[in-house]
Order: structure tokens, then sequence, then C-alpha cells
């Protein structure tokens, strides 16, 4: 029955029936199935509880703080700066891509929009400067991920809601595992330059005072990370408090540079209210599949079911890193959340794993499922941007980086205290 | 005959399209509000020690009404998601046919949720239900915003889906193309930057 109903799943999803409308089939011919009470009855106000939500305004909040940066051209700066600090390294710019990722991905709290503003600044670098293509625009592909793993991250906000998994406990927990990512992608990218100095391209040294008179382009980013993630743990703010008053300093830092419009702010609202329906039609319906499953006791008897199965605790776990690898082919990374989570997170969390800990790991095989082909939108949007040279170049630069994803999933599992242990010491 | 029903429903849609638009604007309007009531919330929590304007529970209103508004012009944008892995390999008749069955999947599943959020709207308001909160908020008027946006969405939907299915029987495939084909990958990319270099 099961069987048959993840069947009909997948055929309606390949059918490119809209993924929020096939979530509540789903969830509403489970209902039929396995339970005895007429679950559909309670549509409405589920879908109450699941919209008049504080926590999610959150997500269209971060959003807008996304967009404003943007257009605002902060992202030119930042990497002139940390091209200056970084590019003395074997591989040179790469490290300017992957370091003004990094950054980047600390306020927007967007993976495309990171790939796709780095993109427009270090493209043109690159290709002037004789880069190799492949290595350049993967390590933008790549660093362009970072977005959804450090805090603040739209993702994890998405991964709490629908586990009700603390927030503030799960920006903690990705803060140190999206830093060593992004210093393992470093290493890597360095030690590939070393190996074969042409994958990659000149080191450039710069003077000190070029260094340090460019910091101040690095004053708005980091203002902006420090009233976001410093008010959520000077206990301060809630997230969503942190997401307004970041919309509040982004607004004040694009009226400081000058640009900020009438029609810059229209169209940021367009672009954030575009986004939001996209995301909240999902998440309501996921919200209310999460209820049938809860309701049915269909999670319990997949549980049961793997448990019958011998699988142990670190077997089902591999189990599901291979699922996600897989579905990352060739599902769009947010579908995959909130297909897979109702089902996944509390089988996995009843065999004892920590959910602060799972979040991290999912988010993790989410940002390897952005750079994996042929559905991997980071690749597609670093690509759109480059406008010229074969897709291939950039599907081939991203596997390293795909590579030490894999083994920060090793680690994760190994030693979860990289990213239980900030979250425990909160609490 | 086709082609009249055809003109009928464009003049429709263009006022779908630019009723949307406005929806989502007001919408963003709401949010930008958020992000006055909220920074005054936690300033006079800071400074005076109490809640000025209880953010908490009237955000979760704007987040439920804001929401619902920006739906039909999500639609509008295509950019509802939907897994085109498969869908981009077949043949565009096959497509047209493909977007026709996602509209109404959509229609049916708006309808669905409209007629399950007016019952909900329409206990609340029969039983004068009041938020459990300071406030005492009466819950129909939140939820009849609420209301009102999904209420629009289904609209939005069903004429969309009306001009798929006429266009697909007048044999206009390039046209259901452009009003409901999923998003090529070339079009988001171009959306995509044009918000990045903008």
């Amino acid at each position: 029955m099961i069987i048959t109903a993840l069947l009909i799943l997948m055929v309606l999803l390949l059918m490119s029936v809209p993924v929020a409308a096939t979530l509540i089939a789903l969830a509403l011919l489970l209902a039929e199935l396995f339970s005895p009470f007429p679950l559909i009855n309670a549509l409405g106000d589920v879908l109450w509880s699941a919209s008049d939500k504080y926590l999610l305004i959150a997500i269209p909040l971060f959003i807008l703080l996304g967009e404003i940066l943007v257009r605002t051209g902060i992202a030119r700066g930042t990497y002139r700066s940390l091209e200056s600090w970084m590019s003395w390294l074997p591989g040179g710019l790469l490290h300017a891509n992957i370091g003004t990722a990094t950054l980047f991905s600390a306020t927007s709290g967007s993976s495309v929009a990171t790939a796709a503003t780095i993109g427009t600044v270090a493209l043109p670098q690159g290709k002037e400067m004789g880069y190799d293509p492949k290595l350049f625009t993967g390590s933008i592909a790549a660093g362009g991920t970072l977005g959804i793993m450090i805090p603040p991250s739209i993702n994890l906000i998405v991964y709490g809601f629908l586990t009700e998994t603390s927030i503030p406990q799960l920006f903690a927990a990705g803060l140190i595992p999206g830093l060593l990512l992004a210093l393992m992608f470093i290493v890597g990218t360095a030690l590939i330059c070393i190996w074969k100095p042409s994958l990659g391209g000149p080191s450039i040294s710069h003077s000190w005072g070029e260094r340090f008179s460019g910091l101040k382009h690095l004053v708005p980013v980091l203002t902006l990370f420090g009233i976001v993630v410093g008010s959520i743990y000077a206990g301060v703010a809630t997230p969503t408090e942190a997401a307004s008053l970041g919309v509040l300093g982004a607004l004040m830092i694009a009226a400081f540079m000058g640009k900020l419009s009438v029609s810059v702010i229209t169209q940021a609202l367009d672009g954030t209210m575009k986004t939001t329906g996209m995301i909240m039609l999902i998440i309501i319906a996921s919200y209310f599949l999460n209820f049938v499953l809860a309701s049915s006791g269909v999670t319990r008897e997949l549980s049961a079911f793997l448990e019958n199965a011998g699988l142990g605790p670190y077997s089902t776990l591999m189990l599901v890193i291979l699922l996600y690898i897989v579905l990352g082919f060739f599902i769009e990374t947010l579908s995959l959340m909130v297909i897979t989570i109702p089902i996944v997170a509390p089988i996995i969390i009843a065999l004892g794993f920590d959910p602060v800990w799972l979040g991290i790991l999912i988010i993790l095989l989410i940002e390897m499922a952005l750079i994996t082909p042929p559905v991997g939108l980071n690749l597609y949007v670093v690509q759109g941007v480059r406008k010229d040279g074969p897709f291939s170049d950039v599907m081939k630069g991203a596997m390293p980086y795909v590579g030490i994803m894999f083994l920060m999933a090793i680690v994760l599992v190994l030693f979860p205290q990289v990213a239980t242990f900030l979250p425990e010491l909160l609490r | 005959m086709l082609q009249q029903v055809n003109s009928l429903l464009d003049r429709v849609l263009v006022g779908v399209n630019v009723g949307s638009l406005w929806f989502a604007r007001a919408g963003g309007v709401m949010i930008l509000l958020t992000v006055a009531l909220v920074t005054v919330e936690v300033a006079s929590r800071v400074f005076l020690g109490r809640s000025a304007v209880h953010a908490t529970e009237l955000t979760g209103y704007i987040m439920a009404i804001s929401a619902s508004w920006s739906f039909a012009y999500t639609l509008m944008c295509k950019a509802h998601i939907r897994i085109d892995a498969l869908y981009l390999t077949f043949p565009m008749k096959v497509r047209g046919v493909l977007d026709l069955v996602a509209l109404l999947a959509l229609a049916m599943f708006s309808i669905l949720v409209v007629d399950a959020v007016f019952s909900v709207f329409s206990d609340s308001y029969s039983r004068g239900s009041t938020a459990n909160t300071p406030l005492g908020t009466p819950l129909w008027i939140p939820q009849a915003l609420w209301l009102t946006g999904l209420t629009w969405f289904s609209f939005a939907v069903s004429v969309v889906s009306l001009r798929a299915f006429f266009g697909l029987l007048s044999g206009d495939t390039e046209g259901v193309q452009k009003l409901a084909g999923s998003p090529t990958l070339d079009e988001q990319i171009e959306e995509e930057n044009k918000e990045a270099r903008s």
C-alpha cells in the first residue's frame, strides 16, 4: 500500500504536476487508506495553523534582505577586498570566489542569489586573467551552496518548521559545519592547484596597504551578519525579529550608498512575493502531509518496517543518505526537502539521532544536490551568468567540491559534535 | 467561435495579471509593515522593558494573509514549483497537455482549499471565536483576508486553466507554453541574472 502511494507520488511528480498539489493529493490518499477518521475535515484548520505563524514570516524577510543586498552592488566591493587578502594562495581568485560566497551566504540565506551575484562579479575577472574555466565556475557554484548552511538560512527555517526544532539551535549548529566546509573547500582548492597548477590561474599578491584599505568594503556584510546572528545569540531577538532588524539594516545601508529608490523597493518586493508564494504554497501543503502521516500512524509503520527488516540505526541512516544523493540528481532542492522531511525525519529521530544534527546533515545533502547534474540549480545559474563555453565545464569543475561535501558528510556522521557542540553550549 | 472565447479569456487574463500583481504588492507592503512593527517591539522591549504592539500575534496574521495574496502572482510568473526533469524532454504537444494537467491539479487543489478554509472562516464568524491572546482579535477578520487571497488564487488558476484548455483545442501550443509552460532553464537563468545585475 505504502509502495503504491509512493509510486503514485513519483508518477505525479514526473508528470510535472505542481509539487504542492501532489503533496495534498498524496496526503488525502494516505488519509483515505490508513486513517479511520476523515482527516480531510481538518484541512482548513491545519492550513490556518500552518499559515498563521510568527516564525514563518522570517522567510519573506530573509528573502527581502537578500533582494535588497543583490540590488546594492555590495558584492563587488566584498569580492575585491577578499581577493586582496586571499589570492596569494595557490589557486588565486578561486579562493576569493569561495570566501565571498561564505561571507555573502552569511547574510542572504539563498544559494541561488549568492551564486548569481558572485558569478556576475567574478567571471569577467577570471576570464581576463586566463583562469581555467572548469574549476573557476565550479568553485562559484559550490561556494554558492554555503548559503543554506551558514546562518541565517531559509532552508534551516523550513526544516525547523516541519520538524518543530528550535531555529536558534539549528542556526548555531550550522555555523561550524558551514565554516569548516568553506575551509575544506579552500584547502582542497589549494591542494588541487599545487598538484596541477594549470587547473587554477596566477596567484596575485597585494600590498598590506591595499589589503587594509579594502577592509571597509567588508563592513556592510559583516554589519548585517552581526545584526542578524548577533541579536539572536545576545538573547535580544527571535529569528523573526533578527530578520526584521536585518531588513532595516539593509535598507539603511542601501540608503547610505545612495542606491535606495522607490523602483528598487518595488522590484525587491515583487521578487520577494514571487519567491514567498512559491515557498509557502508547498510548505503549507507539506505541513498537511506531515499532519496526515503523524495522525494516521504511517510513520510508525514505516519505522517498524525498517526495524523488522533488521536495519540498525546506522544502516538506516546510510540508506537515507543514499536516498538523498540519488533523489538529489533529479529533484529540485526545496521540493526534495518538503517531500522527504515529513517521512524521513521522524524515522531517523525515533532511532535516537539528534534532530538538530539531522537538520545539518540533511542541509549538507541538499547542498550536494544543488551542484550535482542533471538537476543542479547552481550549476545552471553559473552557466547562465557565463553565457559561453560548454556546460560540461561547470559540471566537471564542481566535481571536486561534491567529493569534499561527501567527506564532510562522513565527518558529520563520525563526529556529530561538529554540529552539536555550539547548540549544546547555548542550551 | 474558439477564437472569440480565446480573445474574451485573454481580456479577462489581463485583469487577472494586474489584480495578482497588486495583491502581491499589497502583501509586500504588509511585509515592510512587519519590519516596522517588529522593530518598534524590539526597541520597546529592550529600552522600556515591555511589549508595545503585540507584534507576535499581528505578524502571524500578516504571514498568513501576505502569503495567500502572493499565490496568484507566483502563478502568473509560472513560479509554482514543478519537477520538470522529464517534462523538458517531451515535444511541445505533450508538454501542452501536461501543462493543462498541472493547471487542473492546481485548480482542484485551490478549490478544495478554499472550500475547507471557508468553513474555518464561517465557524469563526458564527461562533465569534477570538484569539487566545492579550489582543483577543476576532479570528474571522484575519481569516477573511486570508480567504480573499486564496479565493483570488483559485479564480486565477481557473481562468488560466480555461485559457490553456481552449488554447490547446485551437492548436495554439505556443501560446499555451507561454502562458503555462514550466519555464525553461534559460528563462529562469535570464530572470536570476536580471535580478543579480540590476
